[in-house]
């Protein structure tokens, strides 16, 4: 649906919110912050008007930035604000000059003040502002805006910003000052609470991020024979993807020939896992997409009898409850993210091995569910991520808290 | 519509080709670092120019131009044993040497950079854009460095040329 701007056209219960997230597709990283677009796009499927501004990291070198450099920055948005903040959409892009070894309060500052500049030739209206991570982004335009704030969370780097004592403490003036701060897993919660104390526990609810489905049919596989392994996610070490491919290895070797592997997906590894695949005689056996829109991704999916996704550490993980919605078994790691987003349905929709799991027994385990394929429901598997996560649901509990904090 | 790409500091190359990409009929970069454009895929289509002082040369390179390593070289192909030793060893040295060149790069591009108001006119990077100007008449100046605002906005004030930050 188109946006809705003109507040005199708005009907009553219509949201105008101003999300603001420093993760958001652009003309260079296209998938970055899917799970944003996603709420973004639930709630305008809603009726609510949302508009997007996205602070855009350019990396600066060490030091204070250059007064003519801020200057320019400021001549140019005063005299030609399309020329300095690129828009489409609804999204406003937003120049944000970081100096390198910052930390995560310098980043912080350097995101107030862009989003101060931007607030300048503003003219545009909203009721509340919805910031996508408490540091930076919240505490930034918190400094800026006097709107009511609602705070997502979900980066897997927050331990680290909470390491730092000066971002920690902003951290906790920020969910003092949210009007609703929501974490997308328990997981992040409690390191919250490990380092803010208790009281921040009773601020915090749980929304999780939106699963969509849209393009990711419901496949009943007849025979389940394990041969065709997909993988959905970075190509990066974080993601266990050198584990994947060793074990991928273990099992073509151990158990199956014949088996194939899939990796959609883009990242530094790229050139590991052809280096390695082709050094272990899988040349042809190891597929590599590059990254595909999320509109094409069912197609690998219907194609594919087993999702493996070996992460050890993940605050949410949308690819394998793809996988589950796509009809087929998961095999992960006993990651936060993956225990609180489906381990309590694990037992129908694949296998959750524990964190230290090697090669040579994640290719056995998987052998061993080969077997006794008869334990899995994964037509109920499916039910479970539409009943939890789909966009309505998930756009459904952010109205209440928007309603909530707008009174 | 002719189109100027400023980017000194190449951290968001990938940013700079992804937006230039379907506009190569007509575009030049300027930047401080043309390696970083190397492996682009768009060899031969995109007008790529070096632009500041020229850097200090890598540790391997230092070594390289030195008159000495080519006679070391010119003695040590004469034959002997003793000669093929020293070649290989002097290789082996220069391919540890490669690894030091990549974290002088990386140092390099971290450096903290100041810029002097009153030089902006004087600047090699407005000198290159005024010769680029004067071949043919530029359009527009996009900026991927903000630290090349500064710059671009004076030529633009100068020129009458657009000028956007991307």
């Amino acid at each position: 649906m188109g946006l809705l701007t003109d507040p005199e056209q708005l009907p009553g219960d219509v949201v105008r919110a101003r999300f603001v997230s420093p993760w958001y597709p652009d003309y260079a990283l296209v998938h970055s912050g899917i799970f944003v677009v996603k709420q973004v796009e639930a709630l305008r499927d809603a009726g609510h008007d949302i508009t997007v501004d996205v602070p855009q990291i350019f990396p600066a070198p060490p030091g204070p930035i250059p007064r003519a450099v801020t200057e320019a920055m400021r001549a140019l948005a005063g005299k030609a604000p399309e020329a300095m903040f690129a828009s489409a959409d609804g999204t406003t892009y937003i120049p944000t000059p970081v100096p390198t070894r910052a930390g995560h309060m310098g980043r912080a500052e350097a995101m107030r003040e862009s989003l101060a500049l931007r607030r300048e030739i503003d003219e545009s209206g909203f009721d509340l502002i919805h910031a996508h991570l408490g540091m930076p982004t919240a505490w930034a335009v918190m400094e800026t805006r006097e709107v009511p704030l609602v705070v997502t969370e979900h980066q897997s780097t927050l331990g680290s910003v909470l390491a730092e004592p000066a971002a920690a403490a902003a951290y906790g003036d920020v969910l003092r000052r949210a009007g609703a701060f929501v974490c997308v897993s328990n997981h992040l919660r409690d390191l919250v609470v490990e380092t803010l104390g208790d009281w921040a526990g009773e601020r915090i609810e749980i929304v999780p991020n939106i699963v969509d489905l849209e393009h990711i049919p419901f496949k009943r596989r007849e025979k389940l024979d394990f041969s065709s392994w997909v993988y959905v996610g970075g190509l990066m070490a974080h993601k266990g993807v050198q584990l994947l491919v060793r074990t991928f290895a273990r099992y073509v070797k151990d158990h199956d020939p014949d088996a194939t592997l899939t990796l959609v997906g883009n990242g530094p590894l790229r050139r590991w896992v052809e280096i390695f695949a082709t050094s272990r005689g899988l040349g042809d056996s190891v597929m590599l997409t590059g990254s595909v829109p999320h509109e094409e991704l069912g197609a690998h999916l219907d194609r594919a009898d087993v999702m493996v996704h070996l992460s050890p550490a993940e605050t949410f993980g949308i690819a394998p409850l793809e996988g589950i919605g796509a009809g087929m078994p998961v095999v992960g790691l006993r990651n936060f993210g993956a225990v609180n987003a489906w381990g309590d349905i694990a037992h129908h929709c694949g296998l959750l091995l524990d964190l230290d799991s090697g090669p040579e027994e994640i290719a056995d385990a998987i052998a061993e569910l080969r077997g006794s394929p008869q334990r899995l429901d994964l037509a109920e598997g499916r039910r479970k991520v539409e009943e939890r996560y789909s966009g309505e649901v998930v756009a459904g509990r952010l109205i209440e808290i928007y309603q909530r904090v707008l009174g | 519509m002719r189109q100027v790409a400023l980017i000194s500091q190449t951290l968001r190359a990938a940013h700079c080709l992804a937006y230039l990409r379907p506009h190569l009929e007509d575009v030049v970069v300027l930047t401080s670092d043309p390696s970083a454009f190397d492996e682009s895929g768009l060899e031969g289509s995109l007008r790529v120019v070096t632009v500041s002082p020229p850097p200090e040369l890598l540790p391997s390179t230092r070594l390289t131009e030195g008159r000495w390593y080519r006679s070391v070289l010119r003695w040590a192909r004469s034959g002997s044993g003793l000669g093929r030793w020293l070649e290989r060893t002097v290789k082996r040295l220069l391919w540890r040497l490669r690894y030091v060149d990549r974290i002088v790069v990386l140092r390099r591009s971290t450096r903290p950079r100041d810029i002097d108001p009153d030089t902006i006119r004087t600047s090699a990077m407005y000198t290159r854009l005024a010769e680029e100007h004067g071949h043919t008449p530029i359009d527009r100046i996009v900026v991927f460095d903000v630290f090349d605002l500064p710059v671009a906005l004076a030529f633009g004030d100068d020129h009458g040329v657009e000028v956007w930050v991307r």
